[in-house]
């Protein structure tokens, strides 16, 4: 779906049916925005990390496009899966990136700069995270690292999700 | 407040008050918020279950709601403790056929842990009538989510009236 500049009235016009196909279309938008999603299925393997610096999680799956049309607008990105750590003086970092954005993209840095950690023993599940874009055409990653050596781990038997949309 | 399907026009069209007035009844239905959202009294007892096969929490954290084709927003908060959880919608759950569920307390390993669980899942539902159930099962022994000392909830958003 699209959202489209409307026509202002002036003195005297008549509603059209342009002017009024336009304003259907908006509170089309505004009712169901542009959203992305993905699930994983829940089969294959774990999808696992030994690297400290961010890496995508899945570039392939875990990496949602979205067109926005607020000037700006604001994106709602939710996560959600089963992460492990191997050891106990290790710790998962996740962030979720808007991978057109330099400075969003720094979020790779994940030794400080990260959404949610978990612990062998805090094992996360799901977080929340915002974007103020221009319109156009995005693209949302979910992006990983371990710090403090070992190996991370996200379960696929946990269906991974990801979602993404205008708000 | 219900939301209207909008009439595609053509020139020389006219609209009447009638036609008109869906449109301003859209504009109240995408203002008017939605919620529907369960919270566990404070200083609760925990809610505990044996069953090894996925079943209910019980009513309060099931949600019935009618969309009209918009999205739905749900989060689920708790804690939990030699346990799994999941969400069913319209009787299919979102995990895998198994028994891991789309959150859990356990390892691969099967070490137990207590864990605080945030469980966001964006809905995207066809118009009308659907369920949305939060489902729980154990390995063994006795599961828990903590409701004494931690706030457990569950919210249903319909977004822009849903």
């Amino acid at each position: 779906m699209s959202w489209t500049d409307g026509v202002e009235y002036t003195a005297q016009d008549q509603a059209l049916a342009a002017v009024l196909n336009t304003l259907k279309g908006n509170l089309d938008y505004l009712h169901l925005p542009n959203y992305a999603e993905y699930r994983h299925p829940g089969t294959g393997s774990d999808y696992t990390t030994t690297v400290d610096a961010g890496q995508d999680i899945d570039g392939t799956n875990f990496n949602l496009a979205l067109t926005t049309y607020g000037n700006p607008a604001l994106v709602m990105a939710v996560f959600h899966g089963i992460f492990n750590c191997s050891s106990g003086s290790s710790s998962v970092r996740v962030n979720m990136v808007n991978s057109d954005d330099v400075i969003s993209f720094a979020g790779r840095n994940l030794y400080s700069n990260y959404s949610t950690e978990m612990t062998e023993n805090t094992l996360g599940m799901g977080w929340i995270q915002w974007f103020l874009v221009p319109p156009g055409v995005h693209h949302f990653k979910a992006i990983w690292g371990i710090y403090g050596g070992g190996t991370a781990t996200l379960q696929v038997k946990s269906r991974p999700y990801m979602g993404v949309w205008e708000l | 407040m219900t939301w209207n399907t909008l009439p595609t026009w053509s020139n020389g069209d006219v609209p009447d008050a009638a036609d008109l007035n869906k449109y301003l009844q859209n504009l109240e239905h995408l203002h008017a918020p939605v919620l529907a959202s369960y919270a566990e009294p404070e200083a609760s007892a925990d809610l505990t279950t044996t069953s090894t096969t996925w079943a209910d929490v019980g009513a309060n954290w099931n949600f019935n709601i009618t969309t009209e084709g918009g999205l739905v927003l749900v989060l689920v908060a708790l804690r939990l403790t030699n346990l799994s959880i999941d969400l069913e919608i319209d009787g299919t759950r979102l995990g895998e056929a198994g028994t891991t569920g789309v959150g859990s307390s356990q390892t691969p390993t099967g070490t137990t842990h207590s864990t605080q669980v945030l469980l966001p899942h964006l809905l995207v539902l066809s118009a009308g009538a659907h369920t949305i159930k939060l489902k729980w099962r154990t390995p063994s022994g006795t599961g828990t989510i903590t409701a004494n000392t931690s706030h457990a909830r569950m919210y249903v958003m319909k977004l822009r009236g849903g």
